[in-house]
């Protein structure tokens, strides 16, 4: 192996998807972590500092746009790429997080698990 | 109950309240303008009427007044003739032509006909007169009356002033021997006053010894013996030694006091000399105002126990200024066009309230459908990615191997899941579309490369399809725009050239640029599209049927959403295509620079 295994964190508060992007990550060959929602992923975040994170936006307790804010991505973790992992929200949402240091929005719906892995390889390249 | 339910419900109450007729509130409101304006015209028109009579009433004053005053200044002459003749005892023509003179009766009393000197005779001495008139004049005109009542006196007269031949032949009449004088002159006797005769007077005018008599007037003021006692009517008959008296003709009095009156009012004056309409008319003059502008009016005036009738036709034009006359006809149509124009402009907002109503209804109706759809679809969502996901890793080999019938089943899974997301996200876009929620947010980004990681994605796709995909793409192109939708843009047209070609087809995907513009281009082999169906193409919900359609997932609404995406760009969708040849999509924009 030339590379460290990446480390990827997935923020997501439906069970199903999560555990679905984990098979297939772990599958691909990757490490991977995952949260229920901000709050969860802000207290795991103090452990390590993932190499990519799969952010949801719409999440109870603490949502996407919220944990970008805490987690306060540009100022102390420049290093970490961040997807958003959505299905269409409010524009204002989508343009927030970008803002914020996203990297990528992808639609969850949209993107089958092959075309998932691409794009988790190219943002992470 | 749902959103939607609890909308129409409540908008229907809305409405409810105003399904009376639009048209009767405005009507009413017209009513009662109407029956305003009549009120206040009839009001005004009494008003009219009131000021209309206050007039007449002024104007009839000033003639009774003008009247009296005129009759005052005769009697002080008849008067002053009196005084005279008792002062100087034995008057004589000469004297009495000097004592006329002092008033300056042409200047003065212009419309003084005569003042006469009547003394009282004898028969004897009236005789001696007679004859000597008879002598005078060479004829036998005159002659005493035999039938004289014994005890009246004769009353000849003796001297007239202006010593003009018209009155030449009245020198010796007898006053006393004309009744309507003898009244007078028996009325003055009893109250002490000079008296005007009670009835209408032949007066032969001074200036017209040719001419006929006119109806005229005498007043007369008695002579007495001051060194008799006056007390009684019977000593102060005893006591008579004449006659002073004033004459004048009813025209040339009425026309100086009223004439100028008359023509600068069109007003017709008829005087008669008594207490009714039926006593005898001793003037009429003026101008008769128009039939329609006609007012009647009957005035009685009296002067020392003498009744005057007055008829007058006035102009009402003339009482009433036009602005007074017309102005309640004024008020009524104005009213009436106030309240006309009032019940119209009612009538149009609350038409424009309920239009506006209507369309607040329609407008909830929609939202809380959208809400709803956005709400369900968002829920469906999440499930189907889930199996999207599982599935597609059984079918990537996530989960191992798996015989070619499982995968076929499974595909036909997949593909179906995949169909309802699609659904799904085109209702929530559509929705939003609809809507008008959609709002570009424009960034810079490098064009090239999106389309770039669109094909790169699609990659797994294309292989599966067995078609091959080329590309020509710039280094970079920089470009202003929604980076989101148009990638939803390009991922649409790729997807579509995918599912509608043949295993073994061709896609090519170019981009290009020129100064003004940027275009892609998305080329296939495959089905085509026939001609008839072109313009079905872009419109929502409408999907072409062809050999691959029922293979294909997709509500038909992605070109809808292409056009629509593209045009709020301001680009430009166009294709070419052949049945059964191949399509050519090509979508092309105008540069924007952001302003910075």
């Amino acid at each position: 192996m030339a590379q460290p295994t990446k480390h990827i964190l997935i923020i997501e508060d439906e069970p199903t998807l999560a555990s679905a992007y984990k098979t297939l990550l772990e599958q691909a060959g990757y490490q991977v972590s995952s949260a229920h929602n901000g709050q969860d992923a802000l207290d795991q975040s103090s452990k390590f500092e993932p190499d990519l994170i799969l952010l949801d936006l719409r999440m109870p307790i603490m949502n996407g746009v919220e944990f970008l804010n805490n987690y306060k991505l540009k100022e102390k973790h420049p290093k970490v790429k961040v997807i958003v992992f959505s299905n269409y929200d409010m524009q204002e949402e989508i343009d927030e997080a970008y803002r914020l240091g996203a990297d990528r929005y992808v639609l969850k719906a949209w993107a089958s698990p092959k075309e998932i892995l691409q794009i988790v390889k190219n943002t992470l390249a | 109950m749902t959103p939607l339910a609890k909308t129409a419900r409540y908008s229907y109450k809305r409405l409810k309240l105003l399904s009376r007729p639009v048209i009767v509130l405005p009507l009413i409101t017209f009513i009662v303008f109407i029956i305003a304006s009549v009120i206040v015209y009839i009001a005004a028109t009494s008003a009219l009427d009131n000021t209309r009579s206050r007039v007449i009433d002024r104007r009839a004053q000033e003639n009774s007044l003008r009247l009296s005053n005129r009759l005052s200044a005769y009697t002080v002459v008849a008067r002053g003739g009196a005084g005279y003749a008792t002062v100087v005892r034995d008057v004589s023509a000469e004297g009495w032509r000097n004592f006329v003179s002092a008033y300056n009766l042409s200047s003065s009393f212009p419309t003084i006909n005569a003042v006469t000197y009547a003394e009282v005779f004898s028969r004897d001495d009236a005789q001696t007169f007679i004859d000597g008139r008879n002598e005078a004049v060479g004829t036998n005109t005159f002659a005493l009356n035999p039938n004289k009542p014994s005890g009246d006196p004769y009353i000849l007269t003796q001297f007239v002033q202006p010593d003009v031949p018209a009155f030449s032949s009245r020198l010796g009449i007898d006053e006393y021997d004309v009744p309507s004088r003898k009244e007078a002159i028996d009325r003055a006797i009893q109250t002490n006053r000079p008296a005007l005769t009670s009835v209408p007077q032949s007066i032969k005018p001074a200036n017209d010894a040719a001419g006929p008599a006119k109806t005229g007037f005498i007043i007369f003021a008695p002579i007495y013996d001051t060194s008799k006692p006056l007390d009684t009517p019977e000593q102060r008959k005893a006591a008579l030694l004449g006659t002073s008296n004033v004459s004048f003709v009813a025209d040339t009095l009425f026309d100086s006091i009223y004439g100028d009156t008359e023509r600068q009012t069109r007003t017709y004056i008829t005087v008669h000399q008594g207490d009714s309409e039926a006593a005898p008319k001793v003037y009429e003059g003026g101008v008769r105002p128009a039939r329609n502008d006609n007012v009647h009016y009957v005035q009685k005036v009296n002067y020392s126990g003498q009744t005057f009738t007055y008829v007058y036709e006035f102009s009402d034009s003339d009482l009433l200024t036009s602005v007074e006359l017309y102005r309640p006809v004024a008020i009524l149509v104005s009213g009436i066009f106030l309240g006309g124009l009032l019940a119209l402009i009612m009538l149009f907002s609350i038409r424009a309230r309920l239009h506006k109503i209507s369309s607040d209804k329609e407008h909830e109706i929609q939202l809380a459908k959208d809400e709803l759809l956005s709400l369900a679809s968002h829920q469906l969502r999440t499930p189907a990615t889930g199996v999207k996901q599982y599935m597609g890793m059984v079918l990537q080999g996530f989960a191992g191997e798996i015989t070619p019938q499982q995968k076929e089943f499974l595909q036909k899974a997949y593909e179906s899941n995949d169909r309802q997301l699609h659904i799904i996200n085109d209702i929530l876009h559509l929705a939003k579309l609809d809507a008008g929620r959609i709002v570009l947010s424009k960034t810079k980004f490098d064009m090239s490369e999106l389309v770039r990681s669109v094909l790169d994605e699609q990659a797994d796709i294309v292989q599966e399809a067995e078609v091959k995909l080329t590309s020509r793409l710039p280094k970079k192109l920089e470009v202003f725009a929604d980076s989101h939708m148009m990638r939803m843009v390009v991922e649409n047209l790729v997807s579509n050239a995918i599912k509608y070609t043949h295993p073994g087809g061709k896609i090519s995907v170019g981009l290009t640029r020129t100064d003004d513009t940027y275009s892609l281009a998305v080329k296939d082999t495959g089905v085509g599209i026939a001609d008839d169906d072109l313009d079905k193409l872009f419109k929502q919900f409408s999907r072409v049927d062809n050999e691959r359609s029922h293979l294909v997932s997709g509500t038909g609404v992605g070109l809808y959403l292409v056009k629509n995406l593209v045009e709020l760009h301001g680009g430009e969708v166009s294709l070419t295509s052949k049945l059964g040849k191949g399509t050519t999509f090509m979508v092309t924009f105008p540069h924007e620079t952001k302003d910075l």
